[in-house]
């Protein structure tokens, strides 16, 4: 249910099937974009894109900007509870 | 000679002579086992005699780093090892399931010869069995081994102290990462090999200068099963810094992908130390010098009365270690 | 950014549990809050961490069921080892369903009898099987909450896109937001807050169990965390809320079984 890791899209492996390979960690894996592909989108346009991985599937896009936003608030809890 | 092993190289018999001599024989090319009698003559120097025993039954035979061969010989060379024992003579009983490859076998036989070298220790006797088809998988060894601890030393549970450091010698999982994925049916790719090798030398090196108290090599079970092993011998608590425990990228990015945990992965090339307090940085610089140790880390230490394993985690919890429960199996959730 | 560091600093960490200290000094709750989280990930990222040592005792962690196969009756095992038993199946599955005991035995034992039981990292090498061989069917044991389900549809998709006949689905998805209910209908459970599963909520989107407050307890927060963020929520006590009986222990789920609620690292 809950084993999702975060893993990089390295390589395309076949379009049709929707399938690229995605660096988790050092360890390369063939992943499905099946549920991250936009309408129209194909796996080489997501080439350098984080991702969630699990069962072999992606999952939901990840970036940077969303991953600074997450920080950041986490930084905002610790500030409203210091300071009541 | 036939391509595979039949019943009837268990026989006893002509094929049985044959399959003896062209396989084990020839490879080991040892003098006491040409003279093909049912024991071995050995020489013992001085000190004390220690004797050990295990079976391997890896599956698959064949992985990435190594073969049942190999594990054999150098799991039972570090079975003495640890108890500061110059590693001497193997003796080695072979179950073959009928269909084995013979191709295969010569490989193993070959490997453990290999290794037996890098070791420094003599196959000097053996035995052959061959079971039907089912009753075993491909090929089971059972390994026995002599050596002789020198004069004065005394390594075990019974010498841990509280204050003791605790050491490995390099990163751990690389074996157990390996044979899990070993058949690559997981679909992963990655660089991870087992890191099985002989350690008498590494050892010989450590304990010739600085005054261990303990030494293991986590296999089965991994670092959690030794040192709860350690724990409970000794009454004693020992805690361990996970964020210290070092482990190679490769094998965390499986663990996590596979909701393995490194700590309980077996390692068939390391040991893990203890030694007195005043003694470690002494220790964990020779055993950086040695090859067989360049990246070893001290990882914990030995507290008071207590004879739990307690894990410091990488954002400052606490934890205990406990004693895995079966083999890691690849989980989702 | 590798976007798991990040997010395991041991300086971050420690300032929000002094920040969550400070919080409960002046909220001075009157007997400790109870907290649920009900994704496996989450009870082992808990453990793993040290969460549960890590946090003042005036916060108790209730582990809900988020063990997909173990909320399931043990007849469901016993189906998938049935057909394990069937000498033309492949009965393929993932790791954590291997032993879990059914009503007899369990697929671990039963695959150690001679069962062709395959462990899988994904639906998809399940279906790779297949390919490979036409003669047997291949079954899959689908487990999994919201999170996996997608990926055994999708599977069974494209095995219908490339004709292949001979693989099948033994479809035991579980969803959460029901097995949420059903705790929260239990009067013995009196829970302050949840941390509701991360990844599900990716999937079925976090506004799916928003009924755990608007329909339970009018001031029951309540945070979708997906695993990566190993923190727990900013809590803050619904005043007045609790008070008859005061301060029980008994906040355990009673709806699932008891190997759940041990401690499940290290398998």
């Amino acid at each position: 249910m809950c084993l999702g890791v975060p893993g990089r899209i390295v390589e395309v492996v076949d379009e049709r099937r929707r399938l690229a390979r995605v660096d988790i960690g050092g360890v390369v894996r063939e992943v499905s974009l099946a549920c991250v592909l936009e309408d129209g989108q194909r796996c080489a346009d997501l080439l350098g894109a984080w991702v969630i991985v699990h069962v072999g599937f992606a999952l939901s896009r990840i970036d940077a900007a969303e991953a600074r936003r997450t920080l950041a608030l986490l930084g905002q809890l610790e500030g409203d509870a210091l300071s009541g | 000679m036939n391509e595979k092993v039949s019943l009837a190289h268990g026989s006893g018999g002509l094929a049985t002579a044959r399959l003896v001599r062209e396989v084990f024989v020839e490879t080991f090319a040892d003098p006491e086992l040409d003279r093909l009698e049912d024991q071995a003559r050995i020489v013992l120097p001085e000190g004390q005699p220690v004797f050990t025993t295990d079976a391997f039954v890896v599956d698959p035979v064949f992985f990435p780093g190594g073969d049942i061969g190999r594990l054999a010989v150098c799991g039972t060379v570090n079975d003495l090892a640890v108890g500061g024992a110059r590693p001497l003579y193997l003796g080695c009983a072979f179950i073959l399931e009928e269909g084995l490859a013979l191709a295969d076998l010569r490989r193993i036989a070959e490997s453990m010869k290999r290794a037996a070298d890098e070791a420094g220790v003599r196959l000097v006797t053996g035995d052959t069995k061959v079971v039907p088809r089912g009753a075993a998988d491909r090929v089971f060894i059972t390994t026995s081994g002599v050596g002789v601890v020198p004069p004065g030393l005394d390594l075990g549970a019974h010498r841990l102290r509280p204050g003791d450091r605790i050491l490995v010698s390099g990163p751990l999982g690389d074996h157990g990462a390996a044979v899990v994925d070993a058949r690559g049916e997981l679909g992963l790719e990655h660089d991870i090999v087992s890191d099985c090798q002989p350690l008498a030398d590494l050892v010989e090196a450590l304990v010739s200068q600085v005054p261990v108290h303990a030494l293991r090599d986590p296999t089965r079970g991994g670092l959690a099963a030794v040192l709860n092993e350690w724990a409970q011998a000794s009454g004693l608590d020992l805690t361990v810094e996970e964020a210290a425990v070092p482990v190679r990228n490769a094998v965390r990015g499986l663990c996590e992908l596979l909701g393995l945990d490194p700590l309980y992965l077996a390692c068939e090339g390391r040991v893990v130390a203890a030694v007195p307090s005043a003694a470690a940085d002494a220790a964990l610089a020779l055993l950086r010098r040695h090859p067989r140790g360049r990246e070893a880390a001290r990882i914990g230490e030995v507290n008071g009365a207590g004879g739990t394993v307690i894990l410091e985690t990488p954002i400052g919890g606490r934890r205990l270690l406990d004693l895995p429960v079966g083999e890691p199996l690849p989980r989702i959730c | 950014m590798r976007y798991l560091d990040e997010f395991r600093d041991p300086a971050a960490a420690r300032r929000l549990v002094a920040g969550i200290e400070a919080a409960l000094a002046r909220l001075k709750p009157d007997r400790p809050l109870q907290i649920m989280e009900f994704c496996g990930g989450h009870t082992h990222t808990i453990f793993r961490y040290g969460l549960h040592q890590l946090l003042p005792e005036s916060v108790e962690w209730v582990h809900g069921p988020g063990c997909p196969v173990c909320v399931l009756p043990r007849e469901r095992i016993d189906l998938a080892i049935a057909l394990a038993r069937w000498p033309q199946v492949i009965l393929t599955s993932f790791g954590d369903a291997l032993r879990v005991p059914g009503s007899e035995t369990s697929l671990l034992q039963v695959r150690r009898q001679g069962a062709d039981v395959r462990v899988v990292y994904s639906p998809l090498d399940a279906l790779e099987q297949a390919r490979r061989e036409p003669q047997r069917q291949v079954v899959f044991f689908a487990i999994g909450f919201e999170t996996t389900a997608p990926a055994t549809a999708f599977t069974v998709l494209q095995a219908a896109a490339e004709g292949i006949a001979n693989f099948s689905v033994l479809c035991q998805h579980v969803t959460s937001p029901e097995a949420v209910r059903a705790l929260l209908a239990d009067p013995a459970l009196r829970l302050d807050g949840i941390v509701a599963p991360g990844h599900v909520s990716t999937v079925v989107g976090a506004d799916t169990f928003a009924f755990i407050a608007e329909d339970y307890r009018t001031s029951m927060p309540n945070a979708a965390s997906p695993s990566g963020l190993r923190r727990p929520p900013k809590r803050t006590c619904p005043a007045g809320r609790c008070s008859k009986g005061g301060c029980g222990r008994n906040g355990a789920p009673t709806s699932a079984p008891p190997a759940v609620r041990k401690r499940r690292w290290g398998r």
